[in-house]
Order: structure tokens, then sequence, then C-alpha cells
């Protein structure tokens, strides 16, 4: 190339980028546009709503049709992130910056459509950013909402700060497709975790993965001779002592009923496992109380869970008779919340003491939480059963623990189920489960909560297809919050979960 | 040009055969293009609907989780033209006699040597027919279909590789297949690597006089075969797919995700005929290697050994004696005998005849190898005639087209359980359940089932009868078309919504979330039960399907339509949320009317007002109460619980034909009696009452009152029934008592003399003999 040649290309270069720069600022923001009163219609709803600073792009698409969408977000520190599209997906890096210039204060949406050649601005609206961090992780199950085995079930983890979403175990790995259920972490931290893994066509196969550190070991967990085995878990938060109720989980069908499915307990009772000598202890064992989602205070001390009464009309019936009837009266099983204290060099729990009396009021609580400074117990609510996630009218309650104030956590509720919940370790932000979207497929939400337990409003954990919660086809279950990271490698467990179980010792 | 006479007569020759070469492929192709267009085209339109494929960053990404997922990607979008069954035919036949043309070229075989090219093209025909027959079973369609395109890719690989001379860059480039392909081809990036490596074992055995030659080209062979085991383990340890079992690494696809049997004839032919495409090519490209011969190099050497000469003698003296025949003959015919020239031939011209009489014979026999091939994947590719009928049906209800429903339906003289299922939703659609709800044969196989003196003789240890048995077992395996995934929409058009959605549901898993009928049945389900967002959820990812788009937003307009709600109840158990959240879908429907609704989705008023009507007319077949089941589903065949008895009264009529030919089929007399008499009496007094209805009730009073009195009643029955039924008599006592007669006989016997009857007698339990 000779030197005129040289001359003439970084011209030609340098015309190209300045045009194009000239051309990407002037299209960024319109010049002339009409103002509306409307608000824009965005999916998902990010509309006046807090983030905490650390959480990923909050990616939306604009449902309108028109011929050219411009958003523009601009921080009160003057910083701002336009971009065009539909689809409106926010640089990471300016996300990331807007949000730490801005924390504690606010940042506007302004939302330009063109339609018939015409830009329309619609009416701006601004969110919070909280001074807040959430927990940079979650844990959670990803599985269709089907009625049979053999789904695929992956347990995956997700970085709430960006949208790295990583399998750590993966059904279809391990025989032919076993379940694979209820991962609970130890204080929110994956030094210590477990999941049950449930395997179809070779039962004795199946048990809970307990993971230490980066190692991890299968346990049997059989309660009883009838091979009922531990179900829902709760890691003491110190200790090696992990709670479990042990369910025996039915389920039926309705005909016409938009809640399709109705599942319910025949059998349940508590067990306590000290997951570092495989010795099992019968918390409870009760054949008309159903006790079920165990969950500890945050020291340790106490131990929360869900309990109904069920008697049958012929005390003396057989199992099969006692079931027959249960399918007939499930609708009518309804849960409060009890607590008992645990004495740790005793293994003991003292007397049951009733928490919040949802029977009484002819309905059932479900799933207690309590956060992380002892304050607040949310639950859900439901008219009866043991299974909110398939109810309709499931709603997040919450209950100040030192005043006794319980209400329905209106902030955060929705028409459909709302469900399955965890506290971040600060207490300030809680992710819950909410059909809300269609009835049917479980998404995850995310709220701030304040000192006064008023949660903000809910915002869909962000992804980077704004459309993906449409039209993924599977649910987010049993949301787990984290504080960091997952360490065990992944092929360690799926090598533990070919291996046999260890045996448990019940005392 | 050519220089001399003699390379233009080669020239000639050469295009002569790569005409008829042209040709024989041209000639293939037109079959399989028939094949699959005409003969499987209702099989092949099952499949697209048993399949998915959207234009979208996420659904390619999903793919891509597992080896052979960018394969399969691209079948999947190859097989939503299987909507057109032409179009997707055409496709297949393309991509398939496109592989055999490449092979054809890699190889070089001319001639009938060149048949040989064909085979994997043959094999993969049948290898995608045999699993038609679980069309019906959710699984990865993708994967039988991918073959072609899999075959292509590799040859093209195995081209590119002989395109390189330097032994260094062959073997990088070799290794390269397996290490680039494996993520995305799977077992076919494994088998590229391998038809580098057996090249390279051919090239090793012809150098046999330079061993330079032959001890590089062995281990080049080596380090290709070993890439070939170990870098896919090593893809799987870097744990890129975790997903894969050990066992399943070198496996062609992801073969588990096929769930039948691997010890059935279906299996075997399926298995056999899928790993016998990549094994020929194998060992073609090894026979070409070892045997560089072209026909014409062979015809010339062949010509000096001491077998062909005495062949050639016999050829020279048979031309002759012909050629001297034909001139006699000429000679007699011709009135100047004398002019014309009888002048023997020269030894050229009989070379040259020779010549022409070997090419036409070698061209006959590779038309006539060519038409037996043909003959064989038609033969090997063996479908009961129930199965054609089935899919064909399966389309015709895409458009709910009733009439044509129940005609293709009569064709068959053996319906298999599905197009009785069709049928029995066809007649009630159709208002004629009551009229002809017996009039054919309830569900059955083609196959003709051997009798109970067979099986005795069989167990006695008769060779024959043995044969005759097993014969039968693995016909009959061939036949059961599972209904899984039709069922889910025949459900739901009996109004059975909420089973319906349970099993598309579990469909849709099983299918990993691919298949357009499920999502369809899903969305149907919940447009009749009054989901409106879940609904749109299923309409919105159908909208993104090409050829059902127009449905889709037909469904999404009519979910903005003030009817959409018309009908719908909330049957939550607590009434006042039930009222609650009806009174939330009132306020929903954006539209003032259909019209409106359907412009704003860009579709017309009729489209919107079609499904309108389907979704008005599966709601009146809905349960009236709601009821709780633990398990099982209710019978289509029979049409056990499709209506409660308990919701008799509550029903309107049209939902009283099925309770009560329910009740016929269940041999329920105390319930059809209580239930008919009072329409009888009401509806036709005077006779006149359905067929099916009018037979019914005369075997029950048989039943009941004996041969002598069965007709002493108001009702007035008709001379056919009268007829038929005296028939009926005479048969039992015939054989005196049907509980002496095997169950088979008795069937075909009832079938014969009197039609529906047998389903309301109820002398022997075996009389009810359900599939």
């Amino acid at each position: 190339m000779t030197k005129i040649e040289s001359i003439q290309f970084a011209f030609v270069v340098s015309a190209v980028v300045a045009t194009s720069l000239l051309v990407g600022c002037s299209r960024n923001v319109p010049s002339a546009y009409d103002e509306t009163d409307v608000l824009p219609a965005i999916y998902p709803d990010y509309v006046e709503t807090t983030f905490p600073p650390n959480i990923a792009p909050a990616n939306f698409m604009i449902e309108e049709d028109a011929e050219a969408y411009i958003v523009k977000l601009s921080g009160s520190d003057g910083s701002t992130i336009c971009v065009s599209g539909q689809k409106a997906i926010f640089p990471e890096k300016k996300w990331r910056k807007l949000l730490e210039a801005n924390r504690g204060g606010k940042f506007s949406v302004e939302v330009y459509v063109k339609i018939d050649g015409k830009w329309l601005k619609r009416r701006k609206y601004e969110n919070s950013i909280s001074d807040d961090s959430a927990d940079p992780y979650l844990a959670y199950r990803l599985i269709e909402p089907g009625y049979d085995y053999g789904h695929r079930i992956v347990l995956a983890q997700r970085c709430v700060e960006n949208f790295d979403e990583r399998v750590f175990f993966d059904n279809r790995s391990v025989g032919t497709s076993p379940c694979v259920n209820c991962h609970s972490f130890q204080d929110r931290k994956t030094e210590r975790f477990l999941f049950h893994f449930r395997r179809m066509d070779n039962q004795s196969m199946g048990g809970t993965i307990i993971v230490e550190g980066k190692s991890a070991k299968k346990v049997g967990g059989n309660v009883d001779a009838n091979g009922i085995t531990c179900s829902y878990p709760a890691w003491r938060p110190t200790g090696d002592f992990v709670a479990f109720s042990s369910n025996y989980t039915r389920q039926f069908f309705h005909s016409l009923s938009s809640q399709k499915i109705e599942v319910f307990d025949a059998f349940s009772d508590l067990v306590l496992l000290d997951s570092a000598k495989n010795e099992l202890t019968m918390v409870t064992q009760t054949k008309d109380e159903f006790e079920v989602f165990p969950h500890w205070s945050p020291d340790g001390s106490t131990l929360y869970y869900c309990s109904a009464h069920f008697s049958p009309k012929t005390p003396q019936s057989t199992d099969s008779e006692r079931l027959e009837e249960m399918v007939k009266h499930a609708t009518e099983l309804r849960y409060s919340v009890y607590k008992m204290t645990f004495d740790e060099s005793s293994r003991t729990f003292g007397s049951p003491e009733i928490v919040v009396d949802a029977a009484g009021q002819e309905r059932s609580a479900l799933f207690p939480r309590i956060s992380p400074d002892g304050k607040f117990l949310v639950y859900t609510l439901s008219e009866s059963g043991v299974f909110p996630i398939w109810r309709p009218e499931a709603d997040l309650y919450i209950k100040n623990l030192e005043t006794g104030e319980e209400r329905a956590w209106k902030e955060v509720n929705s028409e459909d189920s709302d469900s399955y919940h965890s506290w971040s370790s600060t207490g300030r932000w809680i992710v819950f489960s909410s059909r809300r979207e269609d009835g049917q497929y479980t998404r995850l939400y995310m709220s701030h909560v304040d000192a006064e337990g008023y949660a903000s409003k809910p915002f869909m954990l962000p992804q980077k297809d704004p459309e993906h919660g449409r039209l993924f086809l599977k649910s987010y279950n049993v949301p787990e919050i984290m504080v960091e990271a997952i360490k065990i490698d992944p092929r360690v467990l799926l090598e533990t979960a070919k291996k046999p179980a260890e045996p448990t010792r019940n005392l | 040009m050519p220089d001399t006479l003699s390379d233009t007569q080669q020239t000639n020759r050469r295009r002569r055969f790569f005409n008829q070469d042209s040709l024989a492929s041209l000639f293939f192709f037109l079959f399989l293009w028939f094949f699959w267009g005409v003969r499987y085209g209702d099989y092949l339109f099952a499949v697209q609907e048993n399949s998915l494929f959207l234009y979208d960053h996420d659904f390619l990404l999903r793919w891509l989780q597992v080896p052979e997922g960018a394969l399969c990607y691209a079948t999947a979008f190859l097989i939503q033209f299987f909507y057109y069954p032409l179009l997707g035919g055409f496709l297949l036949a393309a991509v398939t006699t496109a592989g055999q043309l490449l092979l054809a070229r890699l190889t070089g075989f001319k001639g009938s040597a060149r048949l040989a090219t064909f085979l994997p093209g043959c094999f993969f025909a049948i290898s995608t027919t045999w699993p038609a027959y679980y069309v019906f079973i959710p699984y990865n369609q993708s994967i039988i279909f991918s073959e072609a395109l899999a075959i292509l890719v590799s040859l093209c690989c195995f081209a590119l590789y002989r395109a390189f001379d330097m032994k260094r860059w062959r073997t990088f480039i070799g290794v390269g297949f397996v290490v680039a392909l494996y993520p995305f081809l799977g077992f076919w990036g494994i088998f590229a690597t391998a038809l580098c490596s057996i090249w390279e074992l051919g090239t090793a055995c012809v150098a046999k006089k330079d061993r330079v030659a032959r001890n590089m080209a062995i281990y080049v062979a080596i380090i290709l075969a070993l890439s070939a085991i170990l870098v896919p383990i090593c893809w799987n340890w870097l744990a890129f797919f975790r997903t894969v079992k050990t066992t399943d690494i070198y496996n062609r696809g992801l073969l588990e995700d096929i769930r039948y049997d691997k010890n059935t004839i279906t299996a075997w032919f399926f298995y056999g005929a899928i790993e016998l495409a990549p094994l020929i090519i194998l060992v073609l490209v090894f026979i070409k290697r070892i045997l560089p011969l072209t026909p014409s190099r062979q015809s010339k050497e062949g010509l000096s050994s001491n077998r062909l000469s005495r062949q050639d003698k016999r050829l020279r003296k048979r031309i002759a004696e012909k050629e001297a025949r034909r001139q006699k003959k000429i000679a007699n015919q011709t009135l100047n005998a004398k002019n014309s020239s009888l002048i023997a031939l020269s030894e050229d011209e009989i070379d040259s005849k020779l010549k022409r009489e070997k090419e036409v014979a070698g061209i006959r026999l590779v038309w006539e190898l060519l038409l037996v091939l043909m003959a064989f994947v038609v033969i090997a590719s063996y479908h009961s005639r129930s199965f054609f009928t089935t899919v064909k049906l399966t389309r015709t209800l895409d458009s709910e087209n009733w009439e044509e429903i129940l005609r293709i339906e009569s064709t068959d003289p053996f319906p298999s359980k599905a197009e009785v299922q069709i049928r029995n939703l066809a007649l009630y659609y159709t208002g004629r359940l009551p009229e002809s709800a017996f009039e054919r044969p309830i569900a059955g196989l083609s196959t003709v089932p051997v009798t109970g003196y067979d099986y005795a003789k069989a167990t006695k240890g008769s060779l024959w009868h043995k044969a005759k048995v097993k014969r039968y077992m693995l016909m009959r395996e061939t036949e059961q078309c599972s209904d899984r995934v039709l069922c889910e929409l025949l459900y739901c058009y009996w109004g059975q919504t909420n089973i319906a959605a349970r099993i598309a549901m579990n469909n849709l898993i099983a299918s990993e979330e691919r298949s357009i009928s499920s999502l369809r049945t899903l969305a149907i389900s919940a447009m009749t039960s009054g989901e409106y967002k879940l609904a749109r959820r299923y309409l919105r990812i159908l909208s993104r399907v090409p050829f059902y788009r127009d449905w889709a937003n037909a469904g999404l307009a009519y979910l903005e339509s003030p009817n959409f709600y018309s009908g719908v109840r909330d049957f939550h158990n607590d009434s006042e949320i039930a009222k609650l959240l009806d009174e939330r879908r009132s306020e929903r429907p954006s539209a003032t009317s259909v019209e409106e609704a359907g412009r704003r989705y860009h579709v017309s008023k009729e489209r919107v007002e079609k499904i309108a009507s389907t979704i008005e007319r599966i709601r009146s077949l809905r349960p009236v109460k709601d009821y709780v089941t633990t398990m099982g589903y209710p019978n289509l065949v029979f049409l056990y619980d499709l209506a409660r008895d308990d919701e008799f009264d509550d029903s309107p009529r049209a939902r009283r034909d099925i309770m009560l030919i329910s009740s016929l089929m269940r041999k329920n007399r105390d319930f059809f009696l209580e239930h008919f008499e009072p329409i009888l009496k009401e509806e036709y007094p005077n006779g006149g009452a359905p067929k099916a209805y009018e037979q019914g009730y005369a075997s029950w009073r048989y039943q009941l009152y004996g041969r002598d009195k069965w007709r002493d009643c108001d009702y007035k029955f008709t001379p056919e029934t009268i007829d038929l039924f005296n028939q009926f008599a005479d048969y039992i006592d015939a054989v005196q008592g049907i509980s002496s007669v095997d169950s088979d006989e008795v069937q075909e016997a009832l079938r014969t003399h009197c039609r529906g009857l047998y389903w309301g007698y109820a002398g022997d339990e075996s009389v009810f003999k359900p599939y």
C-alpha cells in the first residue's frame, strides 16, 4: 500500500466511523416526538420496582407493534444507557456502572416507539436501586410441570449478577431419568448441601447425596420397612444435623378444575439425620398427625414445621382403606405452623407449640421460613392441602414474631400461586416462585424487604433474552439463595450418584 | 477435443456410461420421492407434527447440549417441510441421492458395481419407515431422519481429506474431523475420521512393495483410528455432554430415545438397516482402495485372461450365428435378394458388436438390479394396511373433516385401536353414533390370529404350528400402534381437557418440548377451559412455526374475542375463589367482536370462527361436575368413563348418547334399560330407533325373555333387526351356547351374522374381548 493509499484508507475509515457515530447518536434520542401519558407495555414488568445494586441487566421487550424502538435509562448522576430494538438488551458493563453510580437512588426509563413514521414517547417511569446487595447466587431445579416420571430434571446454579447459569446435576446422566429433588444448603453456604436422588428402575440405588466441601456421599435414608424415604430437608445452620419430613406422597386429578392435580400426603413424620454418623432418629411418629416442611430458626435452637390432623372414620381401617378415605377427604387436610425447641446434646425436642393456627381458620399454612434476624416468619397460605404450587389461591403471608402481627403479603402476591420462598443472608431480599405468568410455569421473583417487613414490587429474575420467561417450557422450582458458588465438581456428584448408598442406622 | 477416433469412441462411451449412471440416480431419486412423498406421505406429516423447529437462539442452544444436536437441529429444519409431504419427500430424496452420487464419485464404481452405492440410501429408506409404527410415541424424530444429512456431510469430509496430498496435512485434517465434528454431529464425526482411516488402511494394503509408503499409511491409519476412539471420550471427559452415558459415546444418535423393545422384529429391521448404511460405505471405500480397478481397465485386462477369452469366443460365435440368421431372413424376405449384400461380418465388426452387446447386457443388468433393489426397499419396509389408514386418518383429523374420516376408515376391514378411536369421534360429531356405533369391528389387528387349536398343537411340539404362532406374534408386534400422542387430541375433542392436557404435557416432556401436536393440544385444552394466559403461552410459541402461524394467530385472536369466556366456569373447591376467578375472566376480553380480534392478529374472521366453533363444541362435551380420579383414563375404544353415569340427568341429549352407547359396550344392562326405555317411549313410540340402540335393546330383551318372547313389547323392531337377530339365535342354537365355542370364532361369527348385536349380548364374558 502506497502512502497515498494509506491516507485514503485512513480517511475512509474515519469517515465511516464518524458517520456511524453520528447516526448512532441521532438514532438513540429522537429529537422530535409526541409525549403520551400511557406507561409502556413491557415484558417482564420492570416498571416502578426496586433492584439490588448487583443485579444482572433487567432486559425487557416492548409489547407494541411499532417500526422502531428506543429505550433510554438515565441515572440521577447523569449517566445514561441508550438501546434500540423491540428487545431492550442493556450492555452488562454499562448497566453495572449505572447501578453502582446510583446505588440507593433511582434511575428513569424512557421508552420511545415509532408508529406510522412518528416517534411517541411513553410515560417516563423510575426504578429504585436499593443500598442492599442481594446474595449473588441462586440454586433451583428446572423441571416441566408434568404429572409423570421420566422428566429431564436439572439442578442449576445461577449468578444473579450476570446471566451465568450452570447445571450441577443432570438426572439423565444416571440411569433412566431418576427424580432429583429437594436441594438444601446449610446456612446458604455451599460447603454443605444435599439433594435427593430417586431411581424408579432401581430403588436401592436411590438415596440422599450429601456434599461436604469438595467430596460427596450417598446415604440410603430409608426410615422404615415401608421404604418411606426422607423428603423435605432442612440443614441446621450449624453442626451435622438435618431435619427431614418423611412423606408418603400421593396424587389425584381433577376432571374440570383449572387446578388439574391434587397432591397429598397419606402419612408424614419428622426425622433427624446426623449426617456425620448416618444415624436417623424419629422426631415424631404419629399416625393421625402429618408433620412436614421442617425449618430451623437462624440460631438452630428451634425447629419450625407444619402439621395437619387426620383421623379416619374407622380407626381400625387398613392402609388401603385409609388411603381411599384420604383421597375423598384430601382437600380437607389443613396444616398449621408449629415449633419445637431442640437440645443438641440429647438430640431431643420440646413440646410442639402452635405458631400460625391456619387450620383453625380453615386454611393451610406451609413452607415456614424465618428471616435471618429471627424477626419475621413468611409462609404460604392456601385453602387446603400440602402442595400449594398447584393452587392458584396460594399466597405469601408474613408474621412479625416479635409483635405477633400477621398479614397477607399483598405487595408480592398475585392472582396465581405464589409459593416457595427463600430469604437472603441479610434478610433484605426474598426470592420466591410464582405462577403469575400463566398459572402453570413457575418463574422466580425477587423483592426487597424493609425493616418493617414491607416488600417492594417484585420483579422477575432477569434473563438475557427478555422473552425467555414466555418461551421456556420448564418451571423454576425450589429457589434457594446462596452466598457463594457451588464448589464441588459436578462429575463428583455424578460419580457419587452412581455408587451404592451408604446405609443409615435407625436409632 | 479428442484427437483420434479411438479417443472419441472412449469419450462417447464414458458419456454413455455417465448418462446411464445419471439416469439410474435420477430413477432412484424419483423412486425415493414417491416412496417418502406418496407412500409414506401421511407418515411424514405425522412426523412433522411430533417435531418442532423454532428460529430462535435458545432453541438452537438447547439442541447443542448433546452430540449430534447440530445434526438434529438441521434435520428438524428439514422436517418442518414435511407439512407438505411431497416437498418433504423431495428434500429427503434429494439429500439421499446427493449422498449416493457423492459416494459413487468418491469410489469411482461404474456399471453394475455402482449399484453398491445405492445400498446406503436403500437401508436409510428402510430405517426411516420402521419406527413409523411408533410415530405416535413421543421421541426425538430428528434422529431417525438425520442419517441422510450425516452421510452427505461425512462423505464431503472424506472428499476434502482425499483432496490433500501431503500425509501430514491429511492426518491433521482426519483427526480434525472427529475433534471438530463430534460435538455437533456425534457418531458421524467419528465416522468421517473412520472413513479416512479405512482409506489409509487400504493404501497400506495396496502399497506392498513400497515399504516406506506402507508404513506411513499404517501409522496414519492407526492415528486416525485411535483419534476416532479417544477424542469422543476426551470430549465427554471435558464434561461438555454430561448427559451422555459412557455406553452411548459411540452410539448412533442417542438411540435410547427410541423407546421400544430391542428384541422385536421392528427393532431388528430398524437397527439392522440403520447400522448397515455406514458399514456399507466403509466397506465400499476400503474395497475401492484395495481394488483400484475401473471397469474399463477391468475389461481390458480381463480380455487377456483365459476365462474371459473363452467367454468372448462363445459370445463371438453367438453374434456371428445371430448375424447369419438375420441376413438369411432378410434375404428370404427381400424381393431383390440377389442385390442384397450378404457379406459375412468382419472381425472388427464382430468386436464392435460384441462390445455393444456387452454394454447393453451390462445396462440391462444395472436396471434389473436397481429394480430389485427398489422392490427390496418396498418389501423390507412392510407396513400393515391399518397403519397406512391410521396415519391417513390422523392427518384428516387435523382438518376436522368427519365425513372423510368415516370414508377412509371404512376402507380398512381390520381397523386398529387408533382407527376405532377416531371413528367413534367422527360418528359422534356427525350425529351417527347411535346409528352406526357397532357396524364395524371395534378394534383389531390386520394379522389373522392363530386359533387355540394352533396354540395347542404348537405346545405339543408341532413345528408347523410353532412357526405359525411365532409368525403371528412377530407380525402382531409390528402392528401395535401406540396411540399415546394421538389420544391427547382425541381426549380433548371428547371434552376431557384436563386429561388431554396431562397426557399432552407428558408427551411434550418426552419429546424434549419439541412437539407441535402436544403444544397444540395444550393450547386447545387451555382455550377450552378458559386459561387465557396459559393458552397465550402455547399459541405464541406455535405462532413462530411457519406452517402453524395462521392457526396460532387465529387462536390468539379468539382469546381476545368476547365469546372466549362464554360457557367457561371455574370449578375451584372454594366457591368464593371460583366466583372471583370467573369475575376476573369476564373482565379480560379486549376486543368487542371476532372481526376486531381477527384484525389485530391479521387473520380472517372465518379462521377465528372456525376455532371458536371447535372450542364451543368441545366445551359442550365437558363433564358437568368436577370429579377426581387417582389414575387411569377413559377408554376411547369402548367409550367408558367419557361421561359418568350419574351425570345422565344433567347432560344434554347428545351427551346422553355417549352414556347409552357406553353402557351397551360395557354390557351394563340395567343402566341401559333404565335410561333407554323412557327415551324409547318418548322419542320412538312406533319404532325407528337408531340401529345400535334397537339392536342392543333386542339383545337385552332376548337375554331377559328368551327367543320366543323377546319381541313382546310395544316397540316395533325393524325387519332387518328381526332377521339379524334370528340369525344370531340360530347360531347360538347351532353351537349350543356361546361358552362352548372358541372366543375368536364367536367374535368372527357375531360380526358376520349380527354385527352390533353381540355388544349387548351378555351370554359369555369372552365375547367381550378388548384388544
